[in-house]
């Protein structure tokens, strides 16, 4: 078991925040663990507003004025980032962990030379003169396929796709460990969406950085990943390798995304969850997902399930469910669309 | 570029043709005769027709207008009913007097206004940036005149640091008019003006620089250049402040408009001798060709603004491509 | 109209600064209305004493609250009775100011085309114009009263609402309700004054805070320049006064209040236009 356990990159331990809304605490993540080997991919799946953005954020160090880490810890090589000085986490942000960032077209300034934006990245930490740091950005442009000449555009001088491409070649500028990927393709069109991710698929693999890939969407994970994080309201409800996962979630609401995707392997039409996500400014002390869930007693009202083992013959497989040990039985009616609406808040 | 270019020129030329024009018949249709005060009623009536033929005043209005054109063209702008001399004579100190009270001022308000401004929407919600705000919109409530008297009251009258007003010590005029803005006794008087046009010029830049810089910092571009672990001070004034200063731009040539325009007032109080005053001094002496030529320059410093402000945007915002 | 107007108040009350700004606007308005009621001398009341001799120039006193004036006028009278001045003024003009603006701004925008292009290079021009300068000029021409100065500063301040009602209404123009409005065979006087008109209410609102701010300093700085209407005693030609006597060293008591006044009351004017703007449109940039 230890012999095929890799390195450890990061380490996000019990980590809980919120956000101050006029005066008000807001949850935004609660009790949040996981960890990334070296050279992973990990998917992290959940509807906008679970606090997969807030989660990015907090591992780049760039958190709203408003919100506040009250718990936890994000360890980096066993060295905590929150414990880390200010210029300390300056210099290890972009140059350990990157981030690909979700709209190309705002996150470039508009003002600047999409070659200036990222050799400014490289000179923020590599003590190198401009024609160094452009040399590298010549070759980022090469290694994602965008013409090196086009360095001295603007970004609205660009398509979408090409900003995109340029995007991920800011994030590999200094090479980091690990790329968070946030919704790195959603506005673009499907044809080149699938071009991006080939390419971004074979970056990884050539030079072994390990991503965490944050989406909505659970086939992209399906196709890029090989573990999963599924999360709900600002908590982990379910994680594993993401095809076990896939084919036999232990968590309602993994069910839920699961059959709301077309499969045509199957004779089942897709459901949609009824209900919306809860209110994080009120206190929830039970299950997060109990309003919406077709399982739910009255003990999930009162009481915050746990993020334990689901099988016991596999420990890197853990939900957060009083009734994960229903589901090997009861999956298939999840299938049912009246079977959700049985809901306590929908029915 | 040259289309945008050629367009421009064209639309200040029309504004200023169009205000000549107006300035024109406005003198001439509108009640009460400006020339009495040069030509008197009592004279005997051939006199008086002389005197006319000698100011032109006898040809008929369109003539009139076109030969005021014409002149204009070789920036002969008649002749003062006051002293009698040509206006073009001494108009071209006077513009030069205001110049170097409203345009240094003005710059330099403008940036002090915009660095300050940055900082403090960089600093939001902190005490210093509430008094600063509450401060400068006190400040640009404020009659500049008013600031002006205070200021001399103080600085001139009570701690007697600085002339009470003029361009020069009386007596010190030197030969050579240029040799002038190179005195310290010039400095001396510039001084005061300065200072109080710098705090009520600096209101605008600051209050407008803040604002937009609250919402410069929300965006996208600004997190990002943060996560790739940029340097605060370098988001602050390479990404947060160039983003900024579009709309600083824009109102640029509002913001010239004004000061050139407001230099009557400010340049009342201090008896600064540019055109301001000149202008003022001739209304009061019904002096029209100089109140004209006063005027006409004094617009087109202000259209020359908006233009070169204009030139300035398509600078800043590679977006905007000059059509 | 009438409920954009109450809503105003409301909105600008919600906000700290807003509703010091309210208080203090209508503190100054009441001195506007009652002033003249309340105060112990007329505006250009000569004020003797026992043995007759005229009050020059005296300091603050418990008789004289600010003291009097060169001519021995009681400075605290004519700061009461030239409230009203101001204020009518400022109203007056902010309102035509914006009454042709909206009006230039709606034309402009829902005709387009060759109406839309001479209206904004009317509008062009007028931004051009050195806006002191050109009343001075103007009020040279047409004698000096209380309506030539309002005319005048109306001729000219119209420009900024022109502008920024007419990018309103081009955005406006193409919004479902108009196109509705036009296939039902509204006139186009029924769409620019029924449907387009109520929506760029929140603007006018704005631009009249910004007018009167406007129209109180300028007001005040005709006043100074001595083009003032010289029956009228308003805070302006109290400074002006002051400064023409040259006795201001002498009598600082006579300049500091009419200043003050005029800082106090154009400030409360802007934090209301501000305190509503930031609700109603965050995009619209403070334009003089």
């Amino acid at each position: 078991m230890a012999n095929n356990q890799k390195e450890i990159l990061l380490e996000i331990k019990n980590l809980d925040a919120h956000y101050n809304v006029d005066g008000q605490p807001v949850s935004a993540l609660q009790d949040v663990n996981f960890s990334i080997q070296k050279g992973e991919r990990v998917g992290l799946v959940g509807e906008s507003g679970c606090g997969k953005s807030t989660l990015l954020k907090a591992i780049m160090g760039v958190l709203a004025p408003n919100a506040q880490i009250t718990r936890g810890a994000i360890k980096l090589h066993e060295g905590d980032l929150l414990q880390a000085s200010p210029e300390q986490r300056r210099q290890s942000r972009w140059n350990d962990i990157a981030m690909i960032t979700q709209s190309a077209l705002n996150a470039l300034n508009p003002v600047h030379k999409i070659g200036d934006q990222i050799i400014e990245a490289i000179q923020s930490h590599r003590d190198v003169d401009r024609q160094q740091a452009r040399t590298r950005a010549t070759e980022l442009f090469e290694l994602v396929g965008v013409p090196p000449q086009r360095l001295d555009d603007f970004p609205h001088q660009f398509s979408g796709g090409m900003r995109q491409r340029a995007v991920i070649a800011m994030a590999l500028a200094l090479s980091p460990e690990i790329v968070l990927a946030d919704e790195p393709t959603t506005a673009l069109d499907v044809i080149v969406q699938d071009q991006i991710f080939e390419r971004l698929d074979l970056l990884q693999k050539e030079q072994a950085f390990s991503m965490i890939l944050v989406t909505h969407d659970l086939a992209l994970v399906v196709e890029s990943c090989s573990r999963i994080i599924v999360m709900y309201a600002g908590m982990i409800v379910e994680t594993g390798p993401t095809h076990e996962v896939v084919r036999r979630p232990f968590h309602p609401y993994t069910a839920g995304l699961r059959y709301a995707i077309p499969d045509p392997s199957t004779k089942y039409e897709p459901i949609s969850i009824p209900g919306a996500p809860p209110d994080l400014s009120q206190q929830i002390n039970g299950c997060r997902f109990a309003p919406r869930c077709p399982l739910a007693t009255s003990k999930c009202e009162l009481e915050m399930p746990p993020l334990v083992s689901s099988l016991a013959s596999d420990a890197a497989r853990q939900t957060r469910c009083h009734h994960a040990d229903q589901m090997d039985q009861s999956r298939d009616r999840f299938h049912d669309q009246s079977f959700w609406q049985t809901a306590k808040t929908t029915s | 570029m040259r289309r945008f270019l050629v367009k421009r020129l064209w639309h200040a030329a029309l504004t200023l043709f169009v205000m000549i024009t107006g300035m024109f018949f406005m003198f001439r249709l509108l009640p009460g005769d400006p020339t009495a005060t040069v030509i008197s009623p009592a004279l005997y009536p051939k006199a008086q027709a002389a005197l006319k033929a000698q100011f032109g005043l006898d040809q008929p209005l369109w003539m009139q207008y076109f030969i005021y054109l014409k002149n204009l063209t070789v920036f002969d702008f008649g002749v003062s009913f006051h002293t009698l001399r040509p206006v073009a004579g001494e108009i071209g100190n006077r513009m030069v007097n205001t110049l170097v009270l409203i345009l240094p001022s003005m710059i330099f308000a403008y940036f002090l206004g915009a660095l300050v401004g940055a900082y403090m929407a960089w600093r939001r919600g902190s005490k210093a940036e509430g008094l600063l705000v509450l401060l400068a919109t006190a400040l640009q409530s404020t009659p500049v005149f008013w600031l002006g008297m205070l200021a001399i009251l103080f600085f001139s009258l009570k701690l007697d640091l600085f002339p009470v007003g003029h361009i020069v010590s009386p007596g010190k005029f030197p030969q050579a008019t240029w040799q002038m803005y190179f005195s310290l006794d010039f400095l001396h008087h510039l001084a005061l003006p300065f200072m109080v046009n710098v705090a009520y010029q600096f209101c605008f830049p600051f209050l407008l620089m803040r604002s937009t810089m609250l919402s410069t910092i929300g965006e996208d571009y600004i997190e990002l250049a943060r996560m790739k672990g940029v340097p605060e001070n370098k988001i602050l004034y390479h990404h947060a402040m160039r983003n900024s200063l579009l709309p600083l731009a824009t109102t640029l040539p509002m913001i010239l408009g004004w000061a050139v325009a407001g230099s009557v007032v400010i340049e009342t109080v201090f008896s600064w001798p540019g055109l301001g005053l000149l202008m003022v001094e001739a209304v009061g002496r019904s002096d029209y060709p100089v109140v004209q030529a006063s005027f006409l320059l004094i617009a087109v410093l202000t259209v020359g603004g908006t233009l070169l402000a204009d030139l300035m945007y398509g600078l800043l915002d590679p977006r905007i491509s000059y059509k | 109209m009438l409920r954009t107007f109450l809503n105003f108040f409301s909105i600008v009350w919600r906000s700290y600064a807003g509703k010091i700004s309210l208080i203090v606007f209508t503190i100054c308005m009441s001195l506007a209305v009652l002033g003249p009621i309340a105060a112990p001398y007329g505006p250009t009341e000569r004020v003797y004493d026992a043995a007759g001799n005229l009050v020059r120039l005296a300091p603050p006193s418990w008789d004289h609250w600010l003291g009097t004036t060169l001519l021995g006028r009681d400075v605290w009278s004519q700061m009461l009775w030239g409230a009203r001045p101001a204020l009518t003024i400022g109203l007056l003009t902010a309102l035509g100011t914006v009454v042709i603006g909206v009006n230039v701004g709606l034309l402009a925008g829902y005709l387009g085309g060759a109406v839309d292009s001479f209206l904004m290079r009317l509008t062009d021009i007028f931004l051009g114009l050195p806006f002191l300068p050109f009343i001075i000029v103007l009020l040279s021409l047409t004698g000096q009263n209380i309506w030539t100065i309002i005319l005048a500063m109306m001729a000219v301040m119209w420009r900024s609402t022109a502008r920024i009602v007419r990018a309103e209404v081009l955005s406006l123009r193409e919004r479902q309700f108009i196109a509705a409005a036009r296939t039902t065979g509204a006139s186009d006087f029924d769409i620019i004054y029924r449907e387009i008109a109520p929506n760029v209410m929140p603007f006018a609102l704005v631009g009249i805070t910004f007018a009167l701010a406007w129209a109180i300093i300028t007001e005040a700085s005709i006043g100074f320049l001595g083009f003032g209407d010289p029956n009228v005693v308003s805070w302006g030609s109290i400074i002006y006064d002051a400064y023409a006597s040259q006795m201001m060293y002498r009598a600082p008591w006579w300049v500091v209040p009419p200043g003050i006044a005029i800082m106090i009351l154009v400030t409360s004017v802007y934090f209301m236009g501000r305190a509503y703007e930031e609700v109603v449109n965050p995009r619209i940039k403070q334009a003089g």
